[in-house]
């Protein structure tokens, strides 16, 4: 497994008098190159459990395991999961950006992370913290820019003249340029128009087929539909349900978890209520509708 | 963070419920109180370890944590260190004839007993400086702070000083402190997934890191005001309009009595203080009763 979740338990005040768990027994576990989606009612849980997977904040009780890199806050625990580990695997423990560049974590409106004073810099500045030179920076934060669709006319304006949507690509190829092999994105495409979703979900898209793992919170559940593989539903601080986004949305406790819909799976509810007799479970985009509704 | 503009306990103790004008009021007097010279320097300990005692029975009154005073003062030992440097390394002005030496270097140059007791008596001062704010802090909403304020502040207007825009300004400022704060550790997130380090690193790297953090928040602090003054002018603020309060300061019978007994300690201490000034033989009063201290 490249990543997993051992009872991960999470309290963010604990001297709070009235503190409840963000997170409570979390197990998950999440093998290379899988596209999960990572969904749930605001305030399940959603951005302090990928904020485990790369040490911003350390689970309570339990742990997180991303390769051989143990994030905990349990000191006795962690000790002895150095054990387990060979002296090499546990030096690279006491180095966190090494964790920090395995996984690229991109955050709910990253657009407030810009600095620089150019785009280019800005993009070069994850590259350069992980150790590349200048040279090799510039080439990653070029490519990254690029496949996130800034032209280059833009990569010496300042990051603060650029419209939301175009901070949001260069927030988003910041993290891309240290080529992260797990892609963790907290709602990538909130506040952005149908267009501007569609070019953030394929550029997504387009890493996850180089082999990435992609994790990926959100809350339009047609990006649960369209790209998902697995889908990892969290309610309350709890994990509810690991399936796939064709099984979640055929379930009838979707609404339970205050989920929404997507339109097929609405018009598939519908046609069932009214009466329609024929098998509709093998459905799951609307070409294969059409097809059984033709026959 | 948080601990050092002290937070608001939420008890309902009989500070809590006093007038904030008479708070801040009470809080001059006793930093004057604080300040004033009283002889030399065991009738000053002496003195001010009552002045402290009396702070520490109001602390106790208004039930302020003492643990939160104590780790409001942690942060005070490199000024600790400061000072010792400064009062006992720093050669001593004017007349040292009648000081008392600790060790005397070969070379003439001696260290004092008064330096030592010089930088005690600041840091001293400090401490209960300290633990009054903290009292005026955790019993004081921020907001009744600001309505004192503006109180005190209403005899210049007489003078066209604006003060309701200084009050709002000032209210303002208090209310977006924990939202910066907030900011600040989001966007420390986002950089710490990036690879900055904030906590390691030589000065030029503390100097980069530390932009990554100031630039957005800036960046940030001006969006928010310029969306702020906006939303503030949608909804019809005039700065010099008359306005009424919500709340209505008003001076009930507990009010009075602490204004009494806040008079009688300054009273005390001021006559303390005049006589150990200016009167033969009370600047050593202890000396001249018990025979000790001849500091
Ligand atoms: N910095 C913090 N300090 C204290 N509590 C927090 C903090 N951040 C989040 N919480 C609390 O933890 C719980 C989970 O929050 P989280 O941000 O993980 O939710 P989420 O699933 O990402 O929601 P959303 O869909 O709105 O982004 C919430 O109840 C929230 O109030
Ligand atoms: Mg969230």
């Amino acid at each position: 497994m490249q990543v997993s979740c051992n009872n991960v338990t999470f309290v963010y005040d604990k001297k709070d008098p009235n503190h409840y768990d963000a997170l409570k027994d979390i197990n998950l576990e999440i093998s290379k190159g899988e596209f999960v989606a990572l969904v749930g009612k605001t305030g399940s849980g959603k951005s302090t459990l990928v904020q485990t997977l790369n040490a911003l904040i350390k689970p309570t009780s339990g742990y997180t395991k991303v390769d051989y890199f143990i994030v905990t806050s349990d000191k006795k625990l962690f000790k002895e999961k150095m054990k387990e580990l060979s002296e090499d695997e546990v030096k690279k423990n006491k180095k966190l950006y090494l964790l920090r560049k395995k996984v690229g974590l991109v955050f709910q409106f990253p657009e407030y992370q810009l600095f620089s004073v150019t785009v280019l810099k800005d993009v070069m500045f994850g590259p350069t913290n992980f150790n590349l030179t200048e040279e090799e920076a510039k080439k990653v934060s070029i490519e990254a820019l690029k496949s996130v669709g800034i032209d280059e006319s833009y990569f010496n304006k300042s990051p603060f003249e650029l419209s939301g949507g175009e901070k949001r690509r260069v927030a988003i190829a910041g993290i891309l340029a240290s080529d992260p092999d797990i892609l963790v994105l907290d709602e990538p495409t909130a506040g952005l128009d149908p267009d501007g979703k569609k070019e953030i979900m394929e550029v997504i898209k387009k890493v996850h087929e180089k082999g990435k793992t992609i994790i990926l919170v959100t809350h339009d559940m047609d990006v649960v539909m369209n790209y998902a593989k697995k889908v990892v539903v969290l309610n309350d601080s709890k994990l509810v349900k690991i399936t796939t986004p064709h099984e979640l949305f055929d379930s009838d406790d979707i609404e339970k978890y205050s989920l929404e819909i997507p339109t097929l799976y609405k018009f598939k509810k519908l046609l069932v209520k009214k009466g329609y007799k024929k098998d509709l479970s093998n459905v799951y985009d609307f070409n294969s509708l059409i097809e059984v509704l033709g026959k | 963070m948080k601990n050092v503009f002290g937070k608001l306990t939420p008890y309902n103790t009989v500070i809590h419920r006093l007038d904030s004008r008479i708070k801040m009021l009470a809080l001059i007097g006793f930093m004057v109180i604080c300040f004033l010279p009283y002889g030399n320097y065991a009738n000053r300990f002496i003195i001010l370890g009552i002045l402290f005692a009396i702070i520490l029975v109001i602390m106790a009154i208004a039930k302020c944590s003492f643990l939160s005073f104590l780790s409001n003062l942690k942060s005070l030992w490199f000024m600790m260190i400061f000072l010792l440097i400064i009062f006992v390394f720093v050669p001593q002005a004017g007349d040292t004839s009648s000081y008392h030496p600790i060790v005397t270097f070969p070379n003439g140059y001696q260290i004092y007993y008064e330096g030592l007791f010089q930088s005690l008596h600041v840091f001293f001062r400090l401490v209960m400086m300290i633990a009054l704010t903290l009292i005026l802090t955790s019993t004081t909403p921020p907001m009744e702070m600001t309505y004192a304020l503006e109180w005190f502040l209403t005899p210049l207007r007489i003078i066209k000083f604006p003060t309701q825009v200084i009050s709002m300004t000032i209210s303002l400022a208090l209310r977006f402190i924990p939202t910066l704060l907030d900011e600040a550790n989001k966007i420390m997130k986002a950089q710490k997934s990036r690879g900055v380090d904030y906590e390691k690193g030589f000065l030029t790297k503390k100097i980069k890191s530390v932009t990554t953090l100031i630039v957005p928040l800036l960046s940030s602090c001006f969006s928010r005001s310029d969306e702020l003054s906006l939303a503030m002018n949608a909804r019809g603020y005039e700065p010099y309009g008359k306005r009424s309060s919500y709340r209505i300061l008003k001076i009930g019978r507990n009010d009075i009595v602490a204004l009494i007994i806040v008079f009688i300690i300054v009273a005390a201490f001021s006559t303390m203080c005049y006589f150990t000034q200016n009167v033969a033989g009370y600047d050593n009063f202890l000396h001249l009763w018990f025979g000790i201290g001849a500091f």
